[in-house]
């Protein structure tokens, strides 16, 4: 997963579109020879893009200019089509050629991004506009509302929408940092009309919409609320999948974990287990914090390590747990 | 993760349909008897004196699955054999029959040849589930970590001790 990239001195964004197929280019293409070719899973949108080109952008060149360009290649069966601002002025991009805006819409399916990259000075925190333009199946009322749960001209449930990522689906920021309070008043809030008992005397096919973005909503919900599954899914968002990572040969850390699993096997009184396991939950909060700072920088990929180690944490906890 | 799980669920599903024996219980996946058995009775559970210069160890660990697995080798240094093995692995049940087998296997051999063990022969030898690949992938690490360790601590041992023999002439 490495961009490979040279220098460029402009950004400027421009959008080309043709039935399904979008491309983002950069303006100054002449001293851009080498493409840049990385595949991501669904439900991602430019914002991810950036940030994880950011980040390996840093790595690859601190003191390259400023410029990004990317080719969208898009595909996907539904007719929805979600529509996504970003200005990249917004994006942080610290350069004032980079005044102009792109847009480009988002699909589903696999996202390849091709394109040519120059560098990108420092931080670079993404801000997006999404607008959606979607049409209810019922009525055929055209809605910009995303995610688009319900028709507000005649109130039939929506289907799921799978673009729709969990932070958009609880209409939070997509950031590390979340206020547990306000995840939990919106995912009551939508519960109170995606719950499928309130559509049982609906149409069968909204009762399979209300269950299914009614179970949406709660997967939403859990993965956002643990700190470790929120890490980890945006982690994924960001197209780091740490579930198929490998085998790790760190040996510090596996050394503290053997003696840890090895006392709590060993642990006959219960106030040994409990001490054990509030030292375990300290880590995970200094874990916690770490991740805060790593999603902040946008260096998603330091981000791999705390979470391997968050989980391992996390699993002496539940051993515990199971003894106790 | 729910998605790699039901993934893992349905490639389970799929290859219960086809019917391996033992490995499924009224649709529902059981661990293999030999699983079972080296769950059980796990096989040359133990450590080794880490800093013993005849023994090398492998640490290797899983985080996705929490898993974190020990193997031990004690080696003949004349003839390059692995005289003794043992393990500590916390884990999956898989994990820890991988282990076993692992240990069971490379002891009485010589190292290039406990090298060239693949995880596809413990899996095989376990019947081991597509989702449980990689706890056996765990195992052939181990031991592959445990020979370099080895390795490793002769060839230092060696350059230490060229190192320490014309002080040891002068003295």
């Amino acid at each position: 997963m490495r961009w490979l990239g040279s220098k460029s001195s402009t950004l400027r964004c421009a959008l080309q579109s043709h039935l399904r197929f979008y491309e983002l280019v950069s303006g100054d293409f002449s001293s851009v020879n080498e493409p840049i070719v990385r595949s991501f899973t669904p439900n991602l949108d430019f914002g991810v893009v950036a940030q994880s080109l950011a980040h390996d952008l840093q790595e690859f060149d601190r003191s390259a200019a400023t410029a990004t360009a990317g080719s969208f290649f898009l595909g996907r069966e539904s007719d929805r089509t979600a529509k996504c601002v970003v200005t990249s002025g917004r994006m942080g991009l610290e350069s004032s050629s980079s005044g102009g805006s792109c847009s480009h819409d988002l699909a589903g399916g696999r996202v390849r991004v091709l394109g040519r990259v120059a560098g990108l000075k420092r931080r670079f925190s993404s801000t997006i506009a999404k607008r959606v333009e979607a049409k209810c199946w019922s009525c055929e009322e055209l809605s910009t509302a995303n995610p688009f749960f319900i028709c507000s001209s005649c109130k039939a449930i929506q289907p799921l929408d799978q673009d729709v990522d969990f932070f958009q689906l609880l209409s939070v920021d997509r950031r590390y940092v979340q206020d547990l309070k306000v995840l939990e008043r919106k995912y009551k809030q939508l519960q109170k009309f995606l719950h499928p008992d309130l559509s049982s005397r609906k149409s069968k096919r909204e009762q399979v919409y209300a269950a299914d973005q009614s179970a949406q909503v709660i997967k939403a919900y859990y993965t956002l609320l643990d700190p470790l599954s929120r890490a980890q899914y945006m982690l994924r968002l960001g197209g780091v999948n740490i579930d198929e990572e490998g085998t790790i040969h760190d040996p510090a850390l596996l050394m503290e974990i053997m003696e840890l699993r090895e006392e709590v096997e060993e642990a006959t009184d219960a106030d040994k287990l409990v001490k054990i396991k509030e030292q375990n939950k300290n880590k995970m909060l200094q874990c916690e914090n770490a991740l805060k700072e790593v999603f902040q920088s946008g260096r998603i990929m330091h981000a791999v390590p705390l979470v391997q180690r968050m989980a391992y944490y996390r699993k002496i906890i539940e051993e515990i747990t199971r003894k106790q | 993760m729910l998605a790699h799980f039901a993934k893992g669920i349905a490639r389970a599903a799929s290859s219960a349909g086809q019917g391996s024996r033992g490995a499924v219980v009224f649709g529902q996946r059981a661990y293999h008897e030999k699983v079972v058995d080296h769950y059980d009775n796990p096989r040359n559970v133990g450590s080794f004196d880490k800093n013993d210069p005849n023994v090398g160890t492998g640490l290797v660990g899983a985080p996705a699955c929490g898993d974190v697995m020990k193997l031990q080798i004690k080696v003949d240094e004349k003839t390059g054999d692995i005289i003794d093995a043992c393990f500590k692995t916390f884990g999956c049940g898989s994990a820890i029959a991988s282990s076993s087998v692992a240990s069971e296997w490379i002891k009485g051999r010589p190292m290039d040849e406990a090298v060239s063990i693949k995880n596809s022969d413990i899996a095989k030898h376990l019947s081991l589930p597509p989702v449980k690949l990689h706890c056996s992938m765990l195992a052939e690490d181990a031991i592959k970590a445990a020979i370099k360790d080895y390795k490793a601590k002769r060839a230092k041992a060696g350059t230490e001790a060229s190192q320490s023999e014309p002080v040891a002439a002068t003295a």
